[in-house]
């Protein structure tokens, strides 16, 4: 391990350990799916260990491997949009070829809030995520994201409501 | 559903995040094999300890890698392997059938599994792995994953004993990636290389450059380690 600049940082297994399965259900969420979350997974914590020298451990871990989450997520997002069937800004595309019979099998692979939150573009749904199923703080995740706090409070505002029709349409 | 206010969460959305976070959840041995993974990845020694507290080895990693050539490799398979790692390993020297073989599989695995979970036809045209996004301090290339599947299949080639080809390999990560996330990964593979090749006075040349070069490096102890290990 390299050397730290703050020793009060836990060490790199135990965050490995206390954070794994956050970072997962992140990703999840996000929209990276099971196929290729092992692969992202391991790329946050690649990312995490180059930058863990200069983590401040006055700051909780959690958020700040979310925050890393997060880019690696947009990166495969872009970078997979078109195999996965994303629009321009995120959002993800209901398949056209996809009969009555195919529709709800995926809806049985697929949870509820899932499906919502694949109606809201990256950004709101990366702060969604983060504050209403994560229990990131607004603060928390302005730092992370490293957007105006004012912008967390919009994109909670209109994911939210987003979700909000989203869940009423699947209900 | 109902109870709904603009900007308000849903009446139950409590019990959708739980049913949420139960069906997400990752499966059996994902943990683990993820930290196994990172222990090879990043060439720690002991920096990723198993569950219970275990040592996870990157040379016992390594060493439980994927199995010897299965036979020739054809072309269409090869046109499936992204062109960076493509010309990385032609710019070099022959891929051997073995390495280029490790490399197709870890795709078509990866293909398959996506194939089970989704199932939209595969495309041939995938990259071969997870691309990291650009981080604002310390920046994360999108072909992190192209560099990974070339440095775990030259450390699979040196722990099996395939030298030649994991000279190729490493050759062709510096050929593709100069300044690639992983200089320091392939750098100390390279040193371990050339311990496993014989070449004494080489290894420690290199070994002195890194240390002045990245003073503070995971991969130091590793390095020495290997440089301290009796001469072949």
């Amino acid at each position: 391990m390299a050397e730290k600049a703050d020793l009060s940082a836990p060490d790199f297994t135990t965050a490995y350990d206390t954070e794994f399965e956050g970072v997962w259900l992140y990703l999840r969420r996000l929209g990276v799916p099971a196929a290729d979350v092992e692969d992202a997974v391991h790329d946050v914590f690649v990312v995490a260990h180059r930058r863990y020298a200069s983590y401040d451990s006055t700051r909780p871990l959690g958020p700040w491997l979310l925050g890393i989450a997060f880019r690696v997520a947009a990166q495969w997002r872009r970078q997979r949009r078109h195999e996965v069937g994303l629009d321009e800004t995120g959002r993800e595309l209901p398949d056209a070829g996809q009969g009555p019979d195919d529709a709800v099998a995926a809806l049985q692979v697929q949870s509820q809030l899932q499906a919502a939150l694949g109606a809201l573009d990256l950004p709101q749904r990366a702060v969604v995520v983060m504050h209403d199923l994560h229990g990131l703080s607004a603060p928390e995740i302005a730092e992370e994201l490293s957007i105006p706090l004012n912008t967390v409070y919009s994109r909670l505002r209109l994911g939210r409501s987003k979700l909000a029709v989203a869940l009423r349409g699947k209900a | 559903m109902s109870g709904f206010e603009e900007g308000a969460l849903p009446v139950g959305f409590d019990v959708l995040v739980r049913a949420d976070a139960l069906a997400l959840a990752p499966p059996d041995g994902a943990k683990e094999r993820i930290r196994q993974r990172l222990a090879a990845t990043l060439g720690l020694a002991a920096g990723l300890g198993a569950a219970g507290g275990v040592v996870a080895s990157a040379t016992a990693t390594a060493s439980a890698g994927p199995a010897p050539a299965e036979g020739l490799l054809g072309l269409g398979k090869v046109l499936l392997l992204k062109k960076a790692v493509l010309v990385a390993v032609a710019a070099t020297t022959t891929l051997t059938a073995g390495t280029a073989v490790y490399v197709v599989r870890a795709q078509q695995e990866r293909a398959a599994a996506r194939a089970l979970v989704t199932p939209s036809p595969p495309s041939p045209a995938k990259a071969l792995s997870v691309p990291v996004a650009e981080a604002p301090q310390a920046s994360a290339g999108p072909a992190l994953g192209e560099e990974r599947t070339l440095l775990d299949a030259a450390r699979s080639a040196i722990a099996e004993g395939r030298l030649k080809e994991a000279q190729t390999l490493v050759a062709g990560h510096a050929a593709a990636f100069p300044h690639g996330q992983l200089v320091e990964e392939r750098e100390a593979l390279r040193i371990r290389l050339l311990v496993k090749q014989g070449q004494r006075a080489e290894a420690s040349r290199l070994g002195a450059r890194f240390k002045k070069e990245h003073p503070n490096s995971i991969q130091q102890p590793g390095i020495d380690e290997a440089l301290r290990k009796p001469w072949p």
